[in-house]
């Protein structure tokens, strides 16, 4: 029997080996995806040299294009886990198959979070000011320090879980359910925690009216549950369709019923956040009266609102009718509809109308530059880059195409 | 050379001990997370030394300095919780630099809170025209960025009939003043409860014990989530490089105030703290021609800021939130 | 106690107090608690203030605004010349660069204020102060700026916070002859975060 060391490299060059081979459409999408990250890297060494000021963000609106898509891939990572619930409450799946998938977007989805922050804050190269010991962490005072923990551990989680698993199906030994089950469980209230944490970065300022509210915590929630499945669903949509990977039909199926609940709880809580706002607006609802209305000239965000609102509803509906629903074509489209709605509604316009109009009654727009959004698109083909390789890789060792050979002894 | 010989002893523990709880039971000296930090970074100069010496023929003496001093700067630890000792050499550290890279000759305090001080600021709105003096000595005193125009004040020309400062327009550039309006100031409140305190991940902002809310603008990460904070818009961001001129630098400077600040950090008013430690009013202060700033040490029953609390009918921005700031405005 | 106040917040949702809370009691409250009184520094040029001793409070410096030089221009026309006497053609035009803009022409002229033989001291009721302490013959009218320069919401210090009560006299700053400030040009341009191109 080979030692762990061995198994382990021999695991490291099996997978490398087989993320380099694949169909001309896998190499295609990879070396699109490279071509975007390389650009991306190289609009951001302009943006260290001339500062932030290359970018569409100001003193008014602090934070823009980088920290809406944060905020929406933080959901994005917790939600993949949420796919293990399912499989324990209808529990004829194999429990670790879901888990995987979930996994790797979570990782992909991860990184990117991370990406996004670095790319963010102006002095990325004193990061290790933050690392407790070295630097100094304002735990448990700060809710970025809370989220910087709380990303870290949760990426730590979604590496361990996929590996151990992995690692013993490529040995040819079945997982003990002991050890990663728990740990499952450990990561689905981990992945609650996380994405509470990140709302709570938002509802505790008391200068922001806009964000200020009880409501912001379970609307990131219900908002996640909707749009990470919804993603997932999507991708095991092609992954069944252009690989000759099995995906079981029952997986979708209760996918899109996780989808379907919760962007009809997500429509419920927007419901209730228009009344609140509107019923008799204060000088607390001027925020959302610019977004959804304008103020005077300025309403660069209402058009986006509409359409983040009108898809949401069209998508919501389609997916509730179940024959729509069992439709391949309807539900993949209104995941896709879904996805980019809540992507409008919790990036750009959770974030920038927070900042509209300021404290003190400005009211000053943002426009992201092309920098931004150069360096927006690189992170996502990253992101993408690692959730392909990863969900591919998964699904090779879970279906037995890469399997550990033990060299015969001479 | 004569550095490098301190620095090997101070790493070898052959200096002096000032405290003898430095060493344990053994005699040896107990290395605490600073001093390994600060012994890291000692190896790392020598090393560097080294490596400047052996590069001689490539950079001259001036620029191996440079680096030297660069290389410690950039790991010297949060300035809250340096000692006094680190402070001082932090701040001569950052004086030599000035003179090398800008040949500037300046002077960085480390001066601390005085104690039995906490400062208040009083603002009058019958009295203030408009002028915008303030902003201008401001701008000046504190080596603000000229190229993007950061200022710390902001002057709103409000219509009469309400006294919301989020009606006002503090984008107005006419004659003052005109009539139907009033003109109020605004800067960091310097409030007793900052909400832009808590909120910081590495610490780099608090509240000084004279009542000043302070940045260490080498600790500082750029993450703004302190602007984000703040209710009062006190806090600027350097989005770019900031650009000031050396003959119009101010050179008398205190670490937590105006020295210069490099891209990607957060700054705000600090209520002029390298004069105001020094027992000066700040330069807002000195600079209003009617009168309508008033600043002083709320702890004095004296001081005309207790007397224009106590007496006159005073209010303050957003009292609601609980922040407490320090910074009333009254009128005649 | 502030580090674990977040976690107490999330467990017991306890209210933050800090509605009503009394500016003048807290810092009282806080004074009394002051170990060290905070040295005061003497002022570094005390010729160039008088003492103010007339006020019930405690006394201060006030900033001088007369000089040898202005007395000896004023007296090489008007000594020994009763004021009605100086008018008629004969006599130059003086003063014709002082415009009074101070209250109405019915209610003010150059003898409300100074004095008619010597016209470099000003009246207080039927008495004459000197130049450096005209600040009470404003004060017979403006009583309650008067109010307020003393107590310290009017006017400005000439000093620091630390240095002993030095401030400026009224005519430090109003010109006596048209003392409202007027209209002036701000001094610069205001701040525009949202203007970017300018940043780069």
């Amino acid at each position: 029997m080979d030692n762990n060391f061995k198994i382990f490299t021999s695991f490291i060059k099996d997978l490398l080996n087989y993320s380099l081979k694949g169909d001309k459409i896998y190499h295609l999408w990879m070396g699109l995806l490279t071509f975007l990250m390389i650009g991306g890297a190289y609009l951001y060494t302009k943006q260290l040299q001339s500062g932030l000021a290359i970018t569409g963000m100001n003193d008014h609106v602090s934070w823009g294009l980088y920290i809406s898509n944060f905020t929406f891939l933080v959901g994005l990572a917790a939600a993949a886990v949420m796919l293990v619930i399912p499989a324990y409450i209808f529990s004829d799946v194999d429990l670790y198959k879901v888990v995987l998938i979930g996994e790797g977007v979570a990782v992909g989805a991860l990184l990117m979070c991370l990406a996004f922050v670095t790319v963010d804050i102006g002095g990325p190269q004193r990061f290790w000011h933050l690392i407790p010991g070295i630097g100094r962490l304002n735990f448990p005072q700060s809710l970025l320090a809370w989220d910087i923990i709380v990303l870290n551990g949760y990426l730590l989680l979604n590496l361990l879980i996929p590996f151990y698993i992995l690692f013993n199906k490529y040995r040819g030994e079945a997982p003990n359910k002991k050890i990663y089950v728990p740990l499952v469980f450990l990561s689905i209230f981990w992945a609650v925690a996380l994405h509470m944490v990140t709302a709570f970065l938002y509802a505790g300022l008391s200068a922001r009216p806009f964000w200020n509210n009880a409501l912001l915590g379970p609307r990131f929630l219900a908002s996640a549950f909707a749009g990470g499945p919804a993603f997932i669903l999507v991708m095991l949509g092609f992954t069944k369709r252009f690989s000759n990977f099995k995906v079981d039909e029952s997986i979708l199926d209760k996918i899109a019923v996780i989808v379907t609940i919760a962007a009809q709880i997500n429509l419920v809580m927007l419901g209730s956040e228009v009344f609140k706002e509107f019923y008799n607006a204060t000088h607390h609802s001027i925020s959302a009266v610019y977004l959804f209305f304008g103020i005077g000239e300025k309403s660069a965000l209402v058009p986006w609102i509409w359409t983040a609102i009108s898809l949401n509803i069209i998508a919501t509906l389609t997916l509730t009718i179940h024959k729509l629903r069992n439709n391949d074509f309807f539900r993949y489209s209104a995941c896709v509809l879904l996805f980019a709605a809540i992507w409008i509604e919790k990036g750009m316009g959770l974030v920038v109308p927070g900042f509209i109009p300021s404290p003190l009654g400005s009211v000053v727009e943002y426009h992201p530059t092309l920098v931004e959004i150069g360096i927006t698109i690189g992170i996502w083909a990253f992101g993408l880059f690692v959730i392909t390789l990863l969900v591919r890789l998964g699904f090779a060792i879970e279906q037995n195409i890469i399997k550990y050979k033990e060299k015969a002894s001479s | 050379m004569k550095g490098l010989r301190e620095r090997l002893k101070s790493f070898l523990g052959l200096e002096e001990s000032e405290n003898p709880s430095k060493f344990d039971f053994l005699g040896r000296k107990k290395q605490s997370r600073r001093g390994f930090l600060k012994d890291a970074t000692t190896t790392a100069g020598i090393g560097a030394s080294i490596m400047g010496v052996g590069a001689s023929t490539l950079i001259g003496e001036e620029e191996k300095e440079k680096l030297s001093l660069s290389w410690e700067n950039y790991f010297k630890s949060n300035y809250k919780y340096m000692s006094k000792r680190d402070r001082k050499k932090a701040v001569k550290r950052l004086e030599r630099l000035a003179k090398l890279k800008r040949d500037e000759n300046v002077s960085i305090s480390d001066k601390d809170a005085i104690p039995g001080v906490l400062f208040g600021y009083a603002f009058n709105i019958s009295k203030c025209e408009g002028y915008m003096d303030c902003i201008k000595a401001c701008l000046e005193e504190n080596n603000l960025d000229r190229k993007s125009n950061m200022q710390y004040i902001k002057v709103f020309e409000v219509e009469n009939g309400t006294l919301s400062v989020e009606n006002g327009d503090n984008h107005f550039f006419h004659e003052t003043p005109t009539d139907e309006h009033f003109y109020m100031g605004t800067q960091c409140m310097h409030c007793e409860n900052p909400p832009c305190v808590p909120v910081c991940p590495t610490e780099a902002t608090w509240k000084e014990n004279d009542g000043i809310v302070v940045v260490d603008y080498d600790w500082c990460i750029g993450c703004r989530y302190c602007e984000a904070a703040c209710p009062y818009e006190a806090r600027r961001f350097n989005w770019a490089e900031p650009e000031v001129s050396s003959d119009q630098l101010t050179t008398n400077q205190h670490y937590l105030g105006n020295r210069r600040k490099a891209k990607g950090v957060m700054e705000k008013c600090t209520f002029c703290i390298q004069r105001s430690r020094e027992g000066e009013n700040p330069a807002c202060v000195e600079a209003c021609p009617t009168g309508a700033r008033v600043f002083g040490n709320l702890l004095d029953p004296n001081s005309e800021i207790r007397k224009i609390i106590e007496t006159k009918k005073v209010f303050r921005l957003k009292e609601e939130l609980g922040t407490e700031p320090k910074f009333w405005y009254y009128m005649d | 106690m502030k580090k674990i106040f977040p976690i107490l917040l999330i467990l017991t949702a306890a209210c933050h107090p800090h509605h009503g809370s009394n500016s003048k009691s807290k810092y009282k409250e806080l004074t009394n608690q002051v170990k060290n009184k905070v040295s005061v520094k003497e002022v570094f040029n005390k010729d160039n203030f008088v003492e103010w001793t007339e006020t019930k409070a405690q006394p201060f410096l006030v900033e001088k605004v007369w000089n040898e030089a202005k007395e000896n221009g004023c007296k090489s026309c008007h000594s020994g010349f009763a004021l009605s006497k100086m008018k008629g053609k004969k006599h130059k035009r003086a003063h014709w660069n002082i415009v009074l803009k101070h209250a109405d022409s019915k209610i003010m002229n150059c003898t409300t204020c100074h004095n008619d033989d010597e016209v470099w001291r000003f009246k207080v009721g039927k008495s004459k102060v000197h130049a450096n302490k005209s600040a009470k013959t404003c004060m017979q009218c403006h009583f309650k700026q008067a109010n307020d320069w003393e107590l310290g919401s009017h006017g400005k210090r000439s000093v620091g916070w630390q240095t002993e009560r030095a401030i400026k006299s009224c005519t430090s700053c109003h010109n006596p002859h048209r003392p409202v400030f007027g209209k002036r040009v701000p001094k610069l341009a205001p701040y525009r975060p949202e203007n970017n191109e300018e940043r780069l």
